[in-house]
């Protein structure tokens, strides 16, 4: 997925190529995560596991114990794991879960809470800039402003 | 409030907008004294930066004081005077801790927009782009500073703004162009460009032992500050040839270090300039490189280049064969506010600098449109604009 990313970022330059990229891009996301479905019609079992890792500046039984506490990716990660990150960086968290094209179980948004589960570890508080036009940010919606509730104070 | 706003390339707008409100613990909101308009926002202002969005309140370089504070603040009060930083950073990612702040992994809320143009994000930054995080800048009469326990820096009540207020970007960016540019005693160091941040590349390479630093430009204006207050000797690339000049300047050798002070929008005197303005004009490159290509060829073999301007995107042309085949050595990146401010403020108490010397327009917050036109085309010998709000 990573490389669909960087190539479809370009786009904001070059529009018109950017929209070629992004269709390619779908065109690859229906192959991965659409082939299986139309085939059996249970994406979520069948589709190819996905794994994804943010390092959260905190010590590995802390952030298991935040990871449960929290549980910001419910009935969506398949697998959960905490390793020490070398060089007194922390942890790894490493995530294992079936992805979807849309909604609460896509690679971007899967991403985008570990991401948040992330800010909320180590400073307590989700990054907001206050005007997410367009984009509801995550630390506006109710969900999100009830996770710093619990987090704050913990982190720092 | 009122606020200077982004209406689009090449026009800025002073417009009331919502007063900015406490949204997160580690919060501030601070009541803007001063600030100023710097020469990255020129590149807001032409367009090249990508993630603009109409309405959005621009400026970065700003200082006054706090009115409010999140409940998480503890080392702040109300009516404290500040100069804020303009990377906005955490403190406590990995990033932070090994005091490289303006890579902070928790302050951007669009950090995923900013990982698939550069595989991995920087912090957020006032009043610079959605791709930054689309935080309201200090080119208004209050803004919110988020983890306002890390950045914002207290400041003497004795000194005016004008001495403190570039502690938040320009002189800690031209500090660090220098720190990073290896001058050793008897260095002779070469920048380009004799903007603000130029003149304080010049004046920290010599705070920091250089013997000589030789700075290009083409505006006698710029150049007469260069000379005058920074300590340069200049070369007007129009007039003159800058690789024989300096190679001539130091006796064959090439420049020690060679900061790149101009950015992604250079100007050239010659064929580069056209292919730079047609490419980027057709959408087939993000930048116009002169400034940086010229730099890399200037350096003597073994030596530094600095980055300090701004680029986005991608450019064409890179002599990455000079840099691999005569053991160049590349540094760059936003400037790591946080790490100076300390020290460079002790160094305006000691009265090594006054970095108020680069001012040439003192205006109201009002006169914000007609001060980007003026500042983006260097009429009336404009350098740096200040702006009281």
């Amino acid at each position: 997925m990573a490389s669909e990313y960087s190539e479809r970022g370009r786009a904001d330059g070059l529009r018109w190529i950017g929209l070629g990229l992004a269709v390619g891009a779908a065109a690859l996301a229906i192959r991965r995560f659409g082939g299986r479905r139309a085939r059996n019609g249970d994406e979520a079992e069948s589709s190819p596991p996905v794994s994804m890792a943010f390092t959260v500046h905190r010590a590995p039984d802390e952030v298991a114990r935040l990871w449960t506490e929290i549980d910001p990716l419910r009935d969506i990660v398949e697998h959960v794991r905490f390793d020490a990150a070398p060089g007194d960086r922390g942890t790894e968290l490493h995530v294992r879960f079936r992805p979807r094209w849309f909604g609460r179980r896509s690679p971007a948004q899967v991403q985008e809470r570990l991401r948040q589960f992330k800010q909320l570890a180590e400073t307590g508080e989700i990054a907001r800039s206050g005007l997410g036009r367009g984009v509801r940010e995550f630390g506006d919606m109710p969900e999100g402003a009830l996770l710093e509730a619990l987090v704050v104070g913990g982190a720092r | 409030m009122k606020a200077n706003c982004w209406m689009g390339t090449r026009r800025v707008e002073v417009r009331t907008v919502p007063d900015p409100e406490i949204l997160n613990p580690h919060d501030a909101i601070v009541r803007v004294t001063s600030t100023a308009i710097c020469g990255s926002d020129v590149h807001l202002y032409d367009g090249f930066i990508p993630t603009m969005r109409k309405g959005d309140v621009l400026g970065h370089e700003f200082m006054g004081e706090v009115v409010e504070v999140g409940k998480a603040v503890t080392n702040l009060r109300r009516g404290d005077r500040v100069v804020v930083p303009f990377p906005i950073a955490c403190g406590r990612c990995n990033m932070c801790r090994a005091q490289l702040f303006s890579l902070c992994e928790n302050s951007n809320p669009n950090a995923r927009q900013a990982e698939q143009l550069w595989g991995y994000s920087p912090c957020g930054i006032f009043g610079y782009s959605h791709m930054l995080g689309g935080y309201p800048g200090g080119q208004a009469q209050y803004v919110r500073v988020p983890f306002a326990d890390v950045g914002p820096l207290r400041v003497p009540e004795e000194l005016p703004d004008e001495k403190v207020l570039f502690l938040s970007d320009i002189f800690p960016t031209g500090y660090m162009a220098a720190e990073q540019s290896n001058i050793q005693p008897g260095s002779v160091v070469a920048v380009w460009g004799c903007g603000p941040v130029g003149q304080f590349a010049i004046a920290s390479a010599y705070l920091l032992g250089a013997e000589r630093v030789i700075a290009i430009d083409r505006f006698e204006y710029r150049m007469r500050i260069a000379r005058e207050r920074a300590g340069a000797e200049t070369i007007n690339y129009e007039e003159t040839d800058v690789y024989e000049a300096i190679r001539e300047m130091t006796g064959g050798r090439g420049a020690d270090a060679c900061i790149d002070a101009v950015g992604m929008e250079a100007h050239a005197a010659n064929a580069w300039h056209i292919y730079d303005k047609v490419k980027t004009a057709l959408s087939l490159e993000t930048e116009r490189g002169a400034a940086v290509r010229q730099a890399i060829m200037c350096c003597r073999s073994g030596g530094t280049v600095s980055i300090a301007g701004v680029y986005g995107g991608f450019m064409d042309k890179f002599p990455i064969g000079a840099i691999v085949n005569r053991s160049l050595t590349i540094k760059s990146g936003q400037t790591h506010v946080h790490r100076y401010m300390r020290p460079l403020l002790k160094r305006i108490v000691d009265g090594q600098i006054d970095p108020g010397f680069i001012i040439t327009h003192r205006l109201p917050l009002d006169a914000a449109p007609d001060a980007y036109e003026m500042f983006t085309n260097k009429t009336d010998d404009c350098l740096k604009v200040v702006l009281a709000a």
